[in-house]
């Protein structure tokens, strides 16, 4: 038989077992549930592109789509990319009018660059190579591409994300001639 | 101090070896519950009007819990001041959207490059319908536009519920400028109900 100072002392351990188990539990889900959701990024994009580091065009928007509150203004242009075997290079024509950007996301889920067409300046065409932080960066850099900007990431894989808007379902063919120009390739790739 | 009996400590190390796992459970399931939005996400939203909003989606490093409800219903959004987001399940007036009524949408033209406005079902996916449209944005010439299951007599500004069970309306701005006010309620898009439920 336990006495009142045993009892209270065992419901004061178990207040602080729970409270740690609570805790702790919580903390480990509410961390992982990002990387948890980037992994299924990274699943649907390789598939549906092919592979890592391959150019995937998105469908049209719908009902059955998997990603959530995809918006259906746009038609994107999206990239696993794999920095392990070296940087990755994303290229191809800009839309003339409407918004466009390109934006990277580590598998944090964070959105560390965002380039938009306002800030290319009317070049015309838009090329990217996306480098892990440090050394590969660094060697990017010394011998950078005429007219090609570097994106440096802390982090050896990333979804890129090309941003289209269409304007109305007329302008479909046009906008899906330039979007299927862009390409996202590996850098070292022959 | 008196030593409790043998069998008094294995019984409370049977408990506690049961309230560990136990607990841990329950804070796992907390977590994806916060996660989901249905509990602590919406304390870290902003609100204008009757809108709900955050400054910044896509770059909430030190607030996990808002990265993870992110993660789960609004993945890969832009970080910055590239884009607002903005949401609403109720009209200005606060009363719930129904699917079955109709409602009366005004934009108040933003400054932008592009705004559009859509509608998601209750798992924040486009809403089937048989126009296959889905959202209402700033080249479509209208900043009046329907929103109802039955279509009104000007087709070219109805954004159709189907059969959703429930929605809500979703407020992009790309790019705003400094004429666009993300705090401001007269920013905001005005939702009046037309028609009976």
């Amino acid at each position: 038989m336990l006495t009142i100072r045993q009892t209270v002392l065992a419901a004061g351990l178990s207040v602080v077992v729970a409270s740690a188990g609570i805790s702790a539990g919580f903390l480990q889900r509410i961390h992982a549930i990002p990387y948890e959701e980037m992994d299924r990024m990274r699943a649907i994009m390789t598939t549906m592109a092919g592979g890592a580091n391959t150019t995937g065009y998105s469908p049209d928007p719908a009902p059955s789509t998997r990603v959530v509150r995809n918006n259906p203004d746009t038609r994107t242009v999206y990239c696993w990319a794999d920095l392990s075997g070296g940087p990755v290079r994303i290229s191809g024509p800009l839309p003339v009018d409407d918004y466009w950007s390109i934006s990277v996301y580590t598998p944090d889920s964070l959105n560390p660059v965002v380039v938009s067409d306002r800030e290319l300046g009317g070049a015309g065409r838009f090329d990217f190579i996306l480098a892990a932080a440090g050394e590969q960066a660094e060697a990017v850099a010394a011998q950078l591409p005429d007219g090609a900007q570097l994106a440096q990431i802390n982090a050896s894989e990333a979804a890129v994300l090309l941003r289209y808007f269409l304007p109305t379902k007329a302008d479909q063919p046009a906008l899906d001639a330039i979007r299927r120009a862009a390409r996202c390739a590996s850098l070292n790739a022959r | 101090m008196t030593l409790p009996s043998l069998r008094a400590t294995i019984a409370m190390l049977i408990l506690l070896a049961l309230i560990g796992p136990a607990s841990w459970f329950i804070g796992r399931a907390l977590a994806d519950a916060a996660a989901d939005g249905d509990l602590l996400a919406s304390d870290r939203l902003e609100t204008v009007g009757v809108w709900s909003t955050h400054a910044s989606l896509g770059a909430a490093e030190g607030d996990p819990i808002l990265r993870a409800w992110v993660a789960r219903t609004a993945i890969l959004p832009l970080a910055g001041g590239e884009v607002a987001y903005f949401w609403t399940t109720r009209t200005t007036t606060g009363a719930a959207l129904n699917p079955d009524c109709a409602y009366e949408v005004t934009v108040p033209q933003p400054d932008a490059r592009w705004w559009s406005i859509s509608t998601y079902d209750d798992r924040y996916r486009p809403i089937a319908n048989a126009i296959e449209r889905y959202s209402v944005n700033s080249r479509a010439g209208v900043s009046r536009f329907t929103v109802s299951r039955t279509p009104p007599d000007d087709q070219t500004a109805w954004l159709p519920l189907g059969e959703a069970v429930s929605f809500e309306l979703f407020f992009r701005v790309y790019q705003p400028g400094p004429g666009f006010d993300a705090r401001a309620e007269t920013s905001m898009p005005a939702v009046r109900e037309i028609g009976p439920c």
